[in-house]
Parts: structure tokens; C-alpha cells; sequence
């Protein structure tokens, strides 16, 4: 079985050097022929082919990495909160606007979203607020029509920081609601 | 429970007996008054105690170290309280190996004048190899009379137990409230993003991990039997509640949608208090230990969270956001009455009820910070416990004269404890990684 599969390996790699050669013989030394003009029509036809298929390639490639990059701007966009807040500013409300198109583009996916605290309350506190900043971004979802079924939330309180500083620039990364699909 | 300590118990029960007659015979003489010490400021006027080394009952030398540590332990075990000055060994004018400590030959003028109020004596006898058979006295030094004598027998090991039982006896024989000595307190040690219960004496000595979650694991609170422990933890991704016996490990889980968290077990029944948010918002729910809900006990949109039981298990002080920002409120579960406890402050959370009742410990955010303050339960201004760093997480001590909490005074979070009037405060853990929530065991009696 594998001597075999060496066998046309092999052959696929001699035979089209083959061809070629024997194709620059003949340019050499017989001049034009009919042939010849017949052939190189068909080789522009193939590259045309070829073009056309790699346009297509990139272009699917694009695409798709359109696609990866909406994907990954869902999970990496997070919503932020004022101190001690669970009310969606206006810049929040737009993060989820764009939340929410992706999630009617994509309706096979759920998400978890996770509620996030700064450091600065007590930690039980945080579990608490942390829940209503998930709970608010999942409400405001749900009013733009996406499924209930869709979002799950959970909060992780001040355990979860991203920025481990001690001032308000990380306290404003902090205090988030994250989302992950599941 | 080990062999050994099964061993102690019994040795100690047939003991108690010989103990208890023994007491009686050595003061029969002593009418039974009880008068305790009265201290509107206990903490600022230290009694001063004298506890010279035990009395070396063999003639072995090796057993100093033994009659050395008795006494070093209990002083350090009556330093701990805050109420006792322990008066400089070096300064004493009687030799405690030299027969001056037996009860007929003691001068009480000695230690009159070395101006000890009290006086503990104690002896230390070897036998068969391990055996040891200890004996302590407290003495009223002025009144010159015995206020108490026990006799101890077990390990060589179980000395420091023997100790922590006497100095119950000293705690209880003055101020009539059960020492602290055999609770422990239950706390938080994170290390690399994963957080679980360590449980150590006390004192913070012996600490010991107490869950293996690998995860994040919060808010460990005690049961008034001291036989379970209730937790939240993210074991299952998300925060659940935890009902385990402490010894057993066996348990429920409450897993509602949601989060399930901050546990209050009721004084004196196998129930407790906690916030669900299954309804759509965290509520305070009264459950059974094993996990069933009874009945729901605030009503309010937002965030109602950590209930503390008042020691009559009538009233609950809890936190909730109604007024807009987190304070303490209080709720009485037979009326529904209920009333708003601080006001002054952004953000007051973590009430914890004192056992004597009459007072809620607290932590209020004050110029960024988390400071522990205390407030007359029924109302009225706060005193600031704490000032440097962030101090959260207040717990009372069994006895009410000392609170548990967590600071960052040092850097990062240990465990500290302070008197309940803020006075002596002191680290008392120091583990790697950070430490956090601790909680006060209820006075186990003698086990």
C-alpha cells in the first residue's frame, strides 16, 4: 500500500517536468506549428482558471477572516461599567448593539456573560454587583430580541481581574461584563 | 479523631471526676461567689497575672522543657485576649522548683508585691515514658484565696491542650463568659488565582487546608455547633453553596441558577441564611442544612446580600442596595419589621452580629478604602476600628471581646486581630500567597 502510494508520487512529480521539456524541445527546434497556437490558447485559458480560483481563494479568505475577526471582536469587546454601577452608559449600550447584530448573524451560538468587579468592595459585594452588571448587558439582549435560551450569566465578583493594578485606569478595565461563547 | 486524642478523651473523663473532687476538696473552704470582674474598659487596664514555669514533679532535667512550655503557652494564651498583663518572669521573688508553690506554702506577699492581681501555679509529672499528670491553681493574690485547681492527665503531646483548658478556666473563673481557646477560625488563602478554606486555632497556629477546589472558593461560615461549615465556591463554574460537616465532608450543594452565596447559619439550629438569585435578583433565603429553601426573607429589587444572625436568632442585619447605595439594614423575621442601620458612608457591607448582641461590626469604605467599624445594634454613630490600609471582613471571637478580620496594612491581605474596642491589633497569619474573610469559630467546649 505505501510502495504504491510512493510509486505515483513519484510518477506525479517526473511526468509534468517530462511534459515541459519535451514542450521547450519542440519550441526550439520545430518553429510554429499549428499545435502550437491550439496549445498556448489552452494554456491562457488554464491560467485563467488558475487566477480566477485564487480570486476566489483570497477572497473566501477575506471572508472568513471577516468572519474570525467578528467572532473575536465579540468575545474581546467588553461592555464597562461606572463604580459601584450596574447601568449600561451609552458607549455600553453601542458595545451590545454590536453584540446583539453578531448574535443574530449567528444564531446557532450561546454566550456566557460574565460580570466583573474592581477590587475596591468587599468581595461578597462584588459577587452581588458583578451578577447585575451580567444580568443588565443580558436584559438589554434580550430586549433586542435575542433569545433568552441564548445567554447564560455568571458572576465572578472582584476574582477575575484583567488589569492587576492598583489604580482607576485598571479599576475601569476591571469592572466589566465579558463575553465567552460557549 | 486519631487513636491518641481518642485516648485523651477518655483519659480526660476519668479525670474530670478525680478533678472535679479534687477542686471541690481544695475549695470547700471558698464560698461560691460570683463576682466577676466588672470593666467598663477592659482592654486600657490589663489585669496583672504572674505564671511562673510549672513545678518540675521528676527529677529528670529534660522534663524542664515540658514545665517551660506549660507556662509559655498559657501566658501567651492569656496575652491573647487582651484583658491580661503578664508580669516579667525575671522579676519574680519565688523560685517555682523550689516547693515555694505548693498550695499551703505560698506567699502571697511575693507576688502582692510584685504587683501580680493573680497568680497561676502549676506542676508537670512524667510517667510511664509519654504519660504526663499536670495540675494548675489560680490564685487571687490579694484575697489570697484559690479561685480554681484542675488536674490533667495525657500525652506528652496533649500539654498544649491541657493548657488551653486551663486558661478556659482562668477566662471563665473572671469574667464568666467560656474562653476562646479551643475555637478556630476558618479564613481564605489564595494562591496562584485559586482560593481555598485553611482552618487554623485560635491563635492562628496550625493552619490547616481544609477544601482542595482548585477553584475560587469564598465566604466560609460556621455552624453554632461548630460541626458544619457552609462556602460558596465556583467548582461547578459558577457560585454555588456548600453545606459540609466539618469532620465528615459530607454534604449538599445548592446550585440554583445564578449565584449562591454569603451563608449565616441561624444561632442554635441546623439552618442558615443566604442570598440566592434565582428569582432574577439576590434575595435572602431562610434554608435547612440540607439545602431546602423554607422561606424567603427580604422582597426588594436589587441587591439584598449577607445576612448575620442576631444571638437570639430573631433579627438579621443584611446589606442591601434599596436606598441606592449598599448599607446595613435589619430585619425582624417574626414582624417583617424593618429598619435602615447606616447612614453614613457610600458603602457599607459585611455586618457580622457580636455574640453579646448589643453591637454589628461592619465594613465602610472611607476615602477609597475598607475600614472595620462598629455600631450599637440598635442605631446611632459608628466608631472606626481600623485606619491603615484596607481592613475588611470583621468576625467576633466566641466571647465578643475580640475581633478576626483582613488587612492590607502590610501589603498584601493577611489576617489580623484586634479587641473589640480596636486596641492590640496584630497579624496573626502569614501563609503564602494572600489571605482573606476569615471566620470565628463558636467556643467549642472541651473536646
Amino acid at each position: 500500500m505505501q510502495r504504491s502510494l510512493m510509486v505515483i508520487l513519484t510518477l506525479g512529480c517526473i511526468l509534468p517536468s517530462f511534459l515541459t521539456t519535451v514542450a521547450c524541445t519542440t519550441k526550439k527546434t520545430a518553429g510554429l506549428n499549428p499545435s502550437e497556437t491550439l496549445s498556448k490558447k489552452a494554456e491562457a485559458a488554464a491560467e485563467e482558471r488558475r487566477q480566477q480560483q485564487l480570486l476566489e481563494e483570497a477572497g473566501l479568505a477575506e471572508q472568513q477572516s471577516a468572519i474570525a475577526q467578528e467572532r473575536e471582536r465579540f468575545s474581546t469587546d467588553n461592555v464597562h461599567f461606572a463604580y459601584d454601577s450596574a447601568i449600561l452608559t451609552p458607549i455600553g449600550q453601542n458595545v451590545l448593539n454590536r453584540k446583539a447584530e453578531w448574535l443574530r448573524k449567528n444564531l446557532s451560538e450561546s454566550v456566557i456573560i460574565g460580570g466583573h468587579c474592581d477590587e475596591r468592595g468587599t468581595t461578597e459585594y462584588n459577587v452581588a454587583l458583578g451578577e447585575r452588571r451580567a444580568v443588565t448587558a443580558k436584559k438589554y439582549l434580550n430586549d433586542l430580541g435575542i433569545s433568552d435560551s441564548r445567554l447564560k450569566t455568571v458572576s465572578y465578583g472582584e476574582e477575575m481581574p484583567i488589569d492587576m493594578g492598583n489604580n482607576e485606569e485598571a479599576w475601569a478595565q476591571n469592572r466589566r461584563a465579558e463575553f465567552n461563547i460557549e | 479523631m486519631n487513636l491518641k486524642s481518642r485516648f485523651f478523651k477518655f483519659m480526660f473523663k476519668t479525670t474530670l471526676n478525680t478533678a472535679v473532687s479534687f477542686f471541690l476538696l481544695i475549695s470547700a473552704a471558698q464560698s461560691a461567689e460570683y463576682d466577676y470582674l466588672k470593666f467598663t474598659n477592659p482592654f486600657i487596664k490589663k489585669i496583672p497575672i504572674a505564671v511562673p514555669d510549672l513545678r518540675n514533679m521528676n527529677a529528670d532535667p529534660a522534663v524542664n522543657e515540658l514545665t517551660r512550655r506549660g507556662a509559655d503557652r498559657l501566658s501567651s494564651n492569656l496575652a491573647f485576649t487582651g484583658f491580661f498583663k503578664l508580669l516579667d518572669r525575671s522579676a519574680f521573688l519565688t523560685d517555682p522548683q523550689k516547693n515555694e508553690l505548693i498550695p499551703s506554702n505560698i506567699k502571697f506577699k511575693n507576688w502582692t508585691a510584685i504587683r501580680a492581681e493573680y497568680l497561676v501555679t502549676g506542676s508537670i509529672k512524667v510517667f510511664e515514658g509519654d504519660m504526663i499528670e499536670v495540675e494548675f491553681r489560680l490564685y487571687d493574690t490579694f484575697r489570697e484565696n484559690l479561685k480554681v485547681g484542675k488536674r490533667y492527665k495525657g500525652w506528652k503531646n496533649d500539654l498544649d491542650r491541657m493548657v488551653r483548658r486551663f486558661s478556659n478556666e482562668i477566662v471563665f473563673n473572671l469574667t464568666g463568659i467560656k474562653g476562646i481557646f479551643n475555637s478556630k477560625i476558618a479564613f481564605i488563602s489564595k494562591k496562584s488565582k485559586k482560593k481555598d478554606i485553611y482552618i487554623c486555632d485560635f491563635d492562628g497556629s496550625n493552619a490547616q487546608r481544609y477544601t482542595k477546589t482548585q477553584s475560587i472558593t469564598l465566604s466560609p461560615a460556621w455552624s453554632s455547633d461548630g460541626q458544619w461549615i457552609a462556602y460558596t465556591s465556583y467548582v461547578r463554574g459558577k457560585p454555588d453553596l456548600y453545606i459540609r460537616n466539618i469532620i465528615q465532608k459530607h454534604g449538599v450543594v445548592i446550585r440554583k441558577k445564578g449565584s449562591n452565596i454569603t451563608p449565616d447559619w441561624v444561632p442554635g439550629r441546623f439552618e442558615l441564611a443566604a442570598s440566592l438569585s434565582f428569582s432574577g435578583d439576590p434575595e435572602i433565603y431562610l434554608l435547612t442544612g440540607k439545602g431546602k429553601v423554607v422561606k424567603r426573607l427580604t422582597n426588594n429589587r436589587g441587591i439584598d446580600i449577607s445576612p448575620s444572625w442576631s444571638p437570639d436568632g430573631k433579627k438579621i442585619a443584611f446589606v442591601s442596595k434599596r436606598s441606592g447605595t449598599p448599607q446595613l439594614h435589619i430585619k425582624n423575621i417574626s414582624s417583617g419589621g424593618l429598619q435602615r442601620l447606616t447612614f453614613v458612608g457610600k458603602q457599607n457591607t459585611q455586618p457580622c452580629w457580636s455574640p453579646k448582641g448589643d453591637r454589628i461590626a461592619y465594613s465602610g469604605m472611607l476615602k477609597g478604602l475598607n475600614q472595620i467599624l462598629v455600631i450599637s445594634s440598635k442605631g446611632g454613630d459608628p466608631v472606626q476600628l481600623t485606619f491603615e490600609g484596607d481592613n475588611e471582613s470583621p468576625s467576633w471571637s466566641p466571647d465578643g471581646n475580640l475581633i478576626v478580620f483582613s488587612s492590607t496594612r502590610e501589603g498584601v491581605s493577611r489576617i489580623y486581630v484586634m479587641t473589640a474596642i480596636g486596641t492590640d491589633q496584630r497579624r496573626l497569619i502569614a501563609l503564602p500567597g494572600q489571605q482573606s474573610e476569615p471566620s470565628w469559630s463558636p467556643a467549642f467546649s472541651n473536646n
